[in-house]
């Protein structure tokens, strides 16, 4: 039997609570999903249909109400410190340094003793932050504060990483410079990534799969392999023929999920 | 036509003087200037009216008699800094003991949800109420020494610092926790990291209230019953239809609290630096 994908749910099935003798939101729908380790996949589908519900069930902030989820075959209930997850929002701590809070996972994790400053120094390095250490986040621009957030992702040193449109917020510019600096460092390390995104370019563009997501309630509606080769570079990845072929493929089905409200 | 820069504004002897001095200050030097100008203003209103027989010296004093008082209780006999000093030490252990509480319980009725339910009504009710109304209570256990103006000074400023302690770990941003949940974080590196550093800025502004309160409270009880105390100097002086020995008594009051306060000013902008420019 082959290796355990690195996440996988099963059946997965999710209910908001009713609100004022409402109905109850259906929110997920038996979804099934399986990524491979190593494996890039992002998630599209039209906004509010569960992308980032799915990645709160996995990290163990929301548990489901049917199914499970495996992390390399095993059942994970509650937080799992295998995997990390770097939100939509802006998740610093305000009151800390970008140094403080790159070590923030290790202390968390307890192994904050001799060399953890190494660590902290050398990933802010890596997303290209030196001298900014002692810099509070509000004295950040938004790209520098997310670069930030993906150093205290890589602190935590997660198997499984979790991205919920973590450039979403990002003018046009910034937000091609850090896919750009994602890729490069996702391609030296090779963790097991769920990205989900409402861009369809940033989508293809980045991941190894991506997976189409319905409306409410969400499903797994479609599944697509991208096949460009790595190391990819965004502006020469837009330009290639399957990029094309694949944002029409999936873009025709997921404009029949977006409804115009 | 060209826009004049401040120097040349000053210089150019055409332009009527007041306009020239006008140029030649900063901002912060005007704003001190006009408020000498104040200064001077309500003084010479002050002495005009009694000099002018509209109001006696008996009702209202004089700026120079004030001032002569003012010299021979902190420089000549010196006698103000005993009185200073009880006040500020009834102030500054209540106060420590009401902070110390308030946060304490503060975190305690966030934590455990029923009690907070239970305590509600009772806790709103003796923070809505004037609380220097418990005064004579105090000192009828207490006695008449500094002990129940520290219990007064404390008490008052109890409630503040329990109501902004909750209202800050009720507004911890769940975002925040969240985040440093999934990092694996145990829940008292939750409190540590997340929930006690949110709440800073709410014990600050509580503590910048509760000490105005806690002056208030221990001066008051001063006045009702004391032996020393610059509310008992003012009681006394009042009762010997000493206008001069009030005005000079509210005067150090209102000097000494303006100190503490420009002084908490300061201690928040440090320890609220991660915030940058925080109006106060």
């Amino acid at each position: 039997m082959s290796a355990a994908p690195a996440v996988a749910v099963k059946n997965l099935e999710l209910y908001f609570p009713a609100r004022d003798h409402g109905p109850a939101l259906h929110v997920l729908e038996r979804v099934d999903l399986a990524v491979p380790e190593g494996q890039l996949c992002t998630i599209v589908g039209p906004s509010g249909c569960g992308k980032s519900t799915m990645l709160n069930v996995i990290a163990g902030l929301l548990p489901p109400m049917g199914g499970e989820v495996l992390v390399f075959g095993e059942p994970s209930h509650g937080i799992n410190r295998r995997i990390g997850y770097m939100f939509q929002k802006d998740t610093l701590l305000p009151w800390a340094s970008a140094f403080q809070n790159v070590r923030l996972p290790l202390e968390a994790l307890g192994r904050a003793g001799a060399g953890s400053g190494d660590s902290a120094h050398s990933l802010l390095q890596l997303v290209g932050l030196r001298g900014f250490e002692r810099h509070y986040p509000r004295e950040l621009s938004g790209g520098m504060r997310k670069r930030v957030q993906l150093a205290r992702l890589l602190a935590q040193e997660p198997e499984v990483v979790l991205m919920d449109e973590p450039f979403g917020a990002l003018d046009a510019q910034t937000k091609l410079i850090l896919q750009e600096e994602f890729l490069r460092i996702w391609e030296q390390r090779r963790q097991t990534v769920l990205f989900v995104t409402h861009d369809l370019q940033e989508a293809i563009a980045l991941g190894d799969r991506v997976v189409l997501m319905s409306a409410r309630p969400g499903r797994i509606k479609g599944d697509w392999e991208v096949n460009m080769p790595r190391p990819r570079h965004i502006t020469d990845v837009i330009q290639n023929s399957q990029f094309t072929q694949l944002f029409n493929a999936i873009w025709g089905s997921l404009r029949e999920e977006v409804t115009l409200l | 036509m060209s826009i004049a820069t401040r120097d040349e504004v000053a210089e150019n002897p055409e332009v009527p003087l007041r306009r020239r001095v006008a140029a030649r200050l900063t901002p912060g030097a005007e704003a001190w200037l006009l408020r000498l100008v104040a200064a001077v203003a309500i003084i010479g209103t002050w002495e005009g009216i009694v000099r002018a027989g509209l109001l006696t010296e008996f009702w209202i004093s004089r700026p120079g008699m004030v001032a002569a008082r003012l010299v021979d209780w902190l420089i000549v006999r010196g006698s103000m800094w005993d009185h200073l000093a009880a006040t500020l030490q009834a102030v500054a252990i209540g106060l420590s003991g009401g902070i110390v509480l308030g946060i304490v319980s503060g975190l305690v009725l966030a934590k455990w949800q029923r009690l907070q339910v239970a305590l509600d009504p009772f806790i709103m009710g003796l923070y809505s109420m004037p609380r220097a109304a418990l005064a004579p209570l105090f000192i009828m256990w207490l006695g008449i020494g500094i002990e129940s103006k520290i219990v007064l000074a404390g008490f008052v400023a109890f409630f503040v610092l329990l109501i902004n302690t909750y209202a800050g770990v009720k507004n911890v941003d769940p975002d925040l926790l969240n985040a440093v949940r999934t990092m694996g974080g145990s829940g008292t590196f939750l409190v540590h990291k997340v929930v006690l550093p949110s709440c800073v800025p709410w014990i600050l502004s509580g503590t910048r209230i509760g000490l105005a309160f806690s002056l208030t409270g221990a001066v008051f009880a001063e006045m009702l019953a004391a032996q020393k105390g610059v509310g008992w100097l003012i009681s006394r002086s009042s009762g010997l239809f000493d206008t001069t020995g009030v005005f000079a008594s509210i005067l150090v009051l209102a000097v000494v609290a303006m100190g503490l306060n420009e002084g908490m000013k300061k201690l928040e902008r440090w320890l609220l630096r991660w915030q940058g420019e925080v109006v106060l």
